[in-house]
């Protein structure tokens, strides 16, 4: 046994706690031929003498009686704990949880409101000098329904505008979809792609000088057919959107399709 | 009060004047006094207390040195018994090691929240203070060990205390203790091996330690 050994047992050979045989007697050889090691099982020796000494006088030390009487009286008022307030701690906690959530909740719902742009008003604008192809069209205006084609789902606008950035922002004004609300715009020509007005009925197409409308609706995409446009009839029942041209008498004298 | 009774009866009467019937040798084990609490008996718990509350109050003692702290901590350990037995577990140890792991927490939190606190009249020490003028000059000098003891477990970090404490103080095994502080018993044997080193480096003479640091220098026999 070399002196890591000794110390690795060197803490039961001093409490006496029981050691295989072989180890006890190499351990005790140990100590008789290594001073230093004889020294430190002699100085846990004496720890384990004073520790004898110590329990012993512990022993003589007794419990408080009033304390047994005191438990006691416990045990019979209904196991209740005596002058014991633990409960508020955590009626507080549970109190400045909920206010919290609601404070996230509030600053949420404000944030969105102090985002969401203004309501846009219905796409309508003044007509602009147009080239009217007369086409042989019929008489039946197929079903059309004047939209905002922006503006028509302004709860999801709110969503984007609440997520994106500023940045994205001034380039959501810059969404072509949006270009409707200003008729004068360049751009706006420039990136949809439309048909040539197709004069509806037998009616003249009328003066553009007397008050004439173009308003922008969304029809059945089959509707197109009537005029003769080519149908991708897969996409049949998608909505397309159209311009109207309206008279001064409200009638609808002409259309063409937006792309 | 112990009392003696007729028909081989022992009466145990509290501070209260409650007298508490005894058979004299009730040998019922810790699980079957836990079943008899948790039906409302009254004299099981008080056997309860009996057996276990010098053990825990020893514990909470000689942990933090001082009687109204180890009265506290006494106190709440056996409150636990008392709002509900569901907490103790049987399959995880026994009742005893329980008890001891209430108690070591009760006296580590009260030992942090206190921490910061000096007692006014500085004389908890005195509490354990048996020394007496008129003994022996030998005696003394036993008593006077035996509170160098004291006071070097004592200054023992925590995790070194308790093990001491119940190892060689409480004289329970390294399982027992193990179970009582929920680590490994590998762990217990360790620590209790650095703190009979500390312990001896600090109960070691003054004059003798420059001496001694040169002296535990690893030989290769």
């Amino acid at each position: 046994m070399n002196c890591q050994s000794f110390e690795n047992s060197l803490t039961d050979l001093a409490r006496q706690h029981p050691l295989e045989a072989t180890a006890l007697a190499d351990a005790q050889a140990h100590a008789g031929s290594c001073s230093s090691c004889a020294l430190r099982l002699e100085e846990q020796n004496v720890l384990t003498a004073g520790f004898r000494s110590l329990v012993e006088q512990m022993r003589t030390i007794e419990t408080p009686s009033h304390l047994e009487s005191r438990l006691m009286e416990a045990f019979r008022e209904g196991r209740r704990p005596p002058q014991r307030t633990q409960a508020p701690g955590r009626a507080w906690f549970a109190v400045a949880a909920v206010a919290a959530v609601l404070l996230v909740v509030f600053g949420v719902v404000a944030l969105r409101l102090m985002w969401a742009p203004a309501p846009a008003p219905i796409a309508r604008e003044t007509v602009i000098e147009t080239p009217v192809k007369n086409t042989a069209a019929p008489e039946v205006v197929p079903e059309v329904r004047p939209v905002s084609v922006a503006r028509e789902n302004p709860v999801r606008e709110r969503r984007y505008s609440s997520r994106r950035t500023a940045r994205h922002r001034v380039n959501q004004n810059r969404d072509p979809a949006l270009e409707i609300t200003q008729p004068s715009s360049a751009t706006t020509a420039a990136l949809e792609v439309t048909s040539e007005f197709m004069q509806l009925g037998d009616g003249s197409v009328g003066n553009l000088q007397e008050g004439a409308q173009v308003v922008r609706v969304e029809m059945p995409r089959y509707a197109m057919a009537r005029f003769g446009l080519p149908v991708n009839m897969e996409r049949y029942d998608e909505r397309v959107k159209a311009d109207i041209w309206l008279g001064a008498d409200g009638l609808a004298r002409a259309i063409r399709f937006v792309q | 009060m112990n009392l003696e009774l007729s028909f081989g009866l022992t009466g145990i009467m509290n501070d209260g004047g409650t007298l508490f019937l005894m058979n004299g040798r009730d040998d019922s084990s810790d699980n079957e006094l836990l079943q008899q609490i948790r039906a409302g008996d009254e004299h099981a718990f008080a056997t309860l207390y009996r057996r276990r509350h010098a053990g825990v109050y020893r514990f909470a003692l000689q942990m933090s040195g001082s009687q109204a702290l180890a009265e506290d901590v006494t106190q709440e350990v056996f409150m636990v018994l008392i709002r509900g037995t569901d907490l103790f577990d049987p399959a995880r140890g026994s009742l005893s090691s329980f008890l001891y792991g209430v108690a070591r927490n009760q006296t580590l939190r009260r030992l942090h929240r206190d921490r910061f606190f000096v007692p006014l009249s500085g004389n908890d020490d005195s509490e354990l203070d048996h020394t007496s003028l008129s003994k022996p000059l030998d005696e003394l000098a036993r008593t006077e060990t035996i509170e160098s003891v004291r006071k070097a477990v004592l200054s023992l970090p925590e995790r070194y205390r308790e093990v001491v404490v119940l190892c060689e103080l409480e004289e329970m095994s390294y399982a027992e203790t193990a179970a009582a502080l929920g680590c490994a018993i590998g762990t217990v044997r360790s620590r209790l091996h650095r703190a009979r080193l500390l312990l001896t480096d600090k109960l070691r003479p003054a004059e003798s330690q420059d001496e001694a640091a040169v002296k535990t220098a690893r030989c290769f026999a």
